[in-house]
């Protein structure tokens, strides 16, 4: 089951992964960031909530409504793929 | 503002039966509404702020494809209500966007009532999601 032994995560964006639009990408708004320059295009970013967040490329930014801003990402899976994939390239100790 | 009804593909009657689908646990009202509050800062449905979130609606038979989805795998559960079970809440359910799965559900009122209810509701009917790609132990 859920793996709760981790920290709180500090996700990079305030996301709903299942929020997806017209392009068929998951979408949030920049403005909910907390450190937007966290958050450029092409970048690798841990969004979602802190309960389970998410790795995501950011795709592209666009205008929004209310002089906002939309960020769409492509989502990579959850941030223990990588970690594991980390360790066993030795880039990363093993815990 | 872009009007929701701009997304909406042509209503197809959905069988009672079928699936609601909707994001991983835990499904907080808190949750719902901040995905329901960022909906309505970019969209609206007849002419207001649209209060909506994602579900995923289907045949029971074609639930394991969702959940194996690049964003359903990133959640260790899901919640899943029968579209029955929706309409006698009182949600909107609309087709939205190019996804034939993807429909929007629509708080209309959208208060603290509704969408406690809704949370309440997935709370109670959730379930594993055994194409979660997450760790296990550690």
């Amino acid at each position: 089951m859920k793996d709760t032994s981790q920290p709180q995560a500090n996700v990079a964006l305030p996301a709903d992964v299942h929020q997806i639009d017209e392009t068929g990408m998951v979408w949030s708004v920049l403005e909910e960031a907390e450190d937007p320059t966290r958050v450029q295009v092409g970048h690798i970013i841990v969004a979602g909530d802190a309960d389970e967040p998410f790795l995501a490329r950011v795709v592209d930014i666009v205008p929004g409504a209310n002089r906002t801003h939309i960020v769409h990402l492509e989502v990579l899976g959850v941030p223990g793929q990588v970690i594991d994939e980390l360790e066993r390239a030795r880039l990363l100790p093993a815990v | 503002m872009r009007r929701l009804e701009e997304y909406l593909r042509v209503a197809v009657a959905v069988p009672a039966g079928w699936k609601v689908v909707i994001r991983g646990t835990p499904n907080t009202a808190a949750k719902l509404s901040s995905s329901a509050e960022r909906m309505a800062g970019q969209y609206t449905y007849r002419s207001l702020p649209c209060f909506g979130v994602t579900v995923h609606v289907v045949a029971p038979a074609d639930l394991h494809r969702v959940l194996r989805s690049q964003e359903y795998s990133t959640r260790h559960s899901y919640g899943a209500l029968t579209v029955d079970v929706v309409r006698q809440l009182g949600l909107n359910l609309l087709p939205t966007f190019s996804n034939t799965d993807h429909y929007t559900l629509v708080f209309d009122p959208y208060n603290e009532e509704q969408v406690t209810r809704l949370a309440d509701m997935l709370e109670a009917n959730t379930a594993p999601n055994p194409h979660w790609v997450g760790r296990s132990s550690r």
